[in-house]
């Protein structure tokens, strides 16, 4: 062993390297407050590691992104564990790089002629950045999805350029695989190469400056209590960051890794929010509207020149006023504290607001609901297919774009829509239409006025309900009950303007084989049929440029379920 | 100053220790990641067995008595995370014996995996010349095994085969 590392070390001299790293002379002695720095290039390995594990499997396209990455999550061996520390490895490097600058802030350690540094330690702060907003795009998920949505359209702000730079950042006009292609060339390609060759130049200029003495110390006193980086300062670095790695896998346990949402869906009602560290920028932005929002986005880029600027502002004043560096510390703690109030404020807005909670509960649904459909395999075509797996999923998803826009939900306060579909064809629902057919739940909202609420007694309407809901082919459709409905169709008046053979021409819909599948479907693509309203129509035609035959037929087992479900209005 | 290199050595070995712990840390996930194919029961997702049943690839009547034609065969199958109908897995070749009898070799051959021809005296693979008579034994090449027979099955005039895949290199036929 020996002799091999002899001949290896005439030829490489990796002793002496070894040597000159380990006594490094740090003065006035190993401290905690030291160990940010290489905890950060502990964590950049993490993420290299965890990065390259993940790029085994992860493929950037617009159809298998998210599946990729669903895989990884559910189906690669601690896959999941995997994405939690790359996931939680992004926040911890932000906020130890916080640290990291506010330590060598309050030690003085960006002074002259430290100037390099400091400024290609904020590089790296902003390559940090960088990687967490490149990085956020790639599972494409709807959070991933509408929160970098955010921050390109903001690229597209600046004057001039805006438009060509956009398209540049995002491969094109809009969202695609070309957008994934170049967001994943830059995270694990060109952000990686740019960061280590920053993190090598740091060092090199670190080591050339050596540790700046504590600012409660003398020169001399510093130069005393020397001690050399190993043992002491490694083992407390190596225990910090033990510590450190041991919390993240903890989280990365208590949330069963790094949260993936629904599959981007470029149609959906999606509220965008970024990840904490952006917090503070999304709500500046709150506060600039119109031809201010450009303010709005230049504010934290003046701010970070000012930061940069900090070892040349201290050489100026500090001739002046000897207590120069403390109120720059003072200065910048106050205003990273500001952001930090700042994204309080956001996060409180969004936990004070109904709606906020509304539609993240919605987020959560979906995302279960995606995660269980591709349990088998996610199409081809795309996650957005998966919905198909399931029809009564996809109908809904259908129904919720196509007819919802009219067919409002019956929670809506006050109710503005054409005739609410929610237990739609229950024997309640039926009941409650003949009963009152103006309610503003029914017809009230649309110009069809000419239908008479029922006012015969419960037991006759029972009969009619039963005769209508057996039209659709229920199996618990009471036969004999039904039957007795036939007979009051025509004495009760309902025949006076509903047919019941199937062709129409009446003065109201044609009732025969009422809300059964093929009915529906045949009302669906010609509600203006004579078989249905004829020209007292008012509902759009939905032929088959506007819905195939399989999203009719989705959206037909949607609505036939919805007898099945309880009536959600009064 | 005995005391004080003591006090050393043992953070050198705490710093040593510490630092060896979280090497190997760092390295799990990236080495879970590479070994997690080796893990069969956990590799795909559900529903991934379509080449574990029969699979129609052809009617009967479309088949040449006594000749060999290659057949493709395409089933349902999901490739990692990818769904697809009828994606196709691979092909076969099929030789009739009667209108209720196939037989049915792989195309890939037993040596290192190319795919086999049919020639004028039985099939051939043109990657190394291994040649096979027309019932699939070796009679030329470097292959170590003769064609590899895969199931089959003929049910109301269609032809239905098992695919499978077999390892290749060796005398002993391994199915994977």
């Amino acid at each position: 062993m020996g002799r091999l590392g002899d001949w290896f070390d005439q030829r490489t001299g990796h002793r002496a390297l070894a040597r000159h790293a380990l006594e490094e002379p740090v003065r006035g002695g190993a401290r905690w407050a030291y160990v940010f720095g290489s905890a950060l290039v502990v964590l950049f390995g993490l993420q290299v590691l965890t990065g390259a594990a993940m790029a085994l499997y992860y493929s950037p396209s617009a159809t298998d992104a998210w599946a990729s990455v669903n895989f990884i999550q559910n189906h690669v061996w601690l896959g999941w564990l995997t994405r939690g520390l790359h996931h939680y490895g992004a926040s911890a490097m932000v906020v130890v790089a916080g640290l990291h600058l506010l330590q060598t802030l309050w030690f003085g350690a960006y002074r002259s002629p430290r100037e390099l540094n400091w400024l290609t330690g904020l590089a790296l702060l902003i390559l940090v950045l960088t990687f967490a907003l490149t990085g956020y795009l790639l599972p494409w998920d709807q959070k991933g999805y509408w929160a970098t949505q955010v921050a390109t359209s903001l690229i597209g702000l600046a004057p001039g350029v805006g438009d060509s730079a956009q398209r540049i950042a995002q491969g094109g006009a809009s969202y695609g695989n070309l957008t994934l292609t170049r967001f994943y060339a830059a995270h694990v390609v060109l952000l990686p190469a740019f960061t280590s060759a920053l993190i090598a130049a740091h060092l090199w200029l670190f080591r050339r400056h050596g540790v700046t003495t504590p600012p409660w110390m003398s020169e001399a006193e510093g130069e005393a209590k020397k001690e050399t980086f190993f043992p002491k300062q490694v083992a407390l670095d190596a225990a910090f960051a033990v510590l450190l790695v041991a919390a993240l896998a903890g989280l990365a346990a208590r949330s069963h890794g790094g949260e993936l949402e629904a599959p981007a869906d470029p149609s959906s009602q999606y509220l965008a929010r970024p990840e904490w560290y952006f917090l503070p920028l999304f709500q500046l932005l709150k506060y600039f509207h119109g031809s201010w929002e450009l303010v709005g986005a230049l504010l934290p880029g003046l701010a970070l020149l000012f930061v940069a600027a900090l070892p040349f502002l201290h050489r100026y004043w500090s001739a002046r006023k000897p207590a120069m560096a403390r109120s720059l510390a003072w200065v910048v703690t106050l205003g990273l504290a500001g952001a930090g109030v700042l994204g309080v404020v956001a996060d409180r807005q969004d936990a004070a607001d109904p709606t906020v909670a509304k539609l993240r509960e919605q987020a959560d649904r979906e995302a279960a609901l995606a995660e269980r459909l591709a349990a088998i395999g996610v199409p081809v075509t795309g996650p957005l297919d998966l919905y198909r797996n399931d029809p009564l999923v996809w109908g809904e998803r259908v129904y919720t774009r196509k007819c919802q826009t009219c067919h409002h939900p019956c929670s809506n306060d006050p109710y503005k829509g054409d005739p609410c579909l929610e237990g739609y064809a229950s024997r309640e629902w039926i009941a409650k239409l003949l009963r009152q057919p103006a309610s503003k739940y029914f017809f009230g909202n649309s110009r069809i006025d000419e239908m008479d609420p029922y006012t015969g007694e419960d037991a006759t309407l029972r009969a009619l309900v039963e005769f209508l809901y057996w039209q659709g082919a229920r199996k618990d459709a009471d036969a004999a009950l039904a039957a007795h409905g036939r007979e009051l169709f025509e004495s009760e008046g309902c025949g006076a303007c509903h047919t019941l053979d199937g062709k129409g021409g009446g003065d109201a819909p044609d009732l025969e084989g009422y809300a059964g599948e093929s009915w529906l479907a045949a009302f669906v693509r010609g509600p203006g049929g004579p078989r249905f309203y004829g020209d007292k129509n008012k509902m759009e035609t939905f032929d088959h440029h506007k819905l195939d035959d399989a999203e009719v037929a989705a959206v037909v087992a949607y609505l036939r379920a919805q007898a099945q479900q309880p009536v959600k209005f009064p | 100053m005995e005391g004080a290199t003591t006090r050393r050595g043992l953070l050198a070995t705490v710093a040593a220790g510490l630092s060896a712990l979280l090497g190997a840390a760092l390295s799990v996930p990236f080495l879970a990641a590479l070994a997690s194919p080796a893990r069969r029961d956990r590799a795909h997702p559900a529903g991934q067995d379509a080449s574990s049943g029969f699979i129609p690839v052809i009617q009967i009547w479309d088949l040449p008595k006594g000749q060999p034609k290659r057949v493709e065969v395409t089933a349902d199958d999901v490739d990692a995370w990818a769904r697809q109908e009828r994606r196709v897995l691979g092909a076969v070749w099929l030789i009739k014996i009667s209108r209720e009898e196939v037989k049915a070799f792989s195309t890939t051959c037993p040596h290192l995996g190319c795919s086999i021809n049919a020639t004028a005296s039985g099939y051939g693979c043109p990657c190394h010349t291994s040649a096979f008579s027309p019932d699939g034994q070796v009679v030329g090449g470097p292959s170590p095994r003769s064609m590899d027979p895969l199931e089959v099955k003929v049910e109301k005039d269609t032809v239905l085969v098992r695919y499978a895949r077999f390892r290749q290199g060796q005398a002993r036929r391994e199915e994977i």
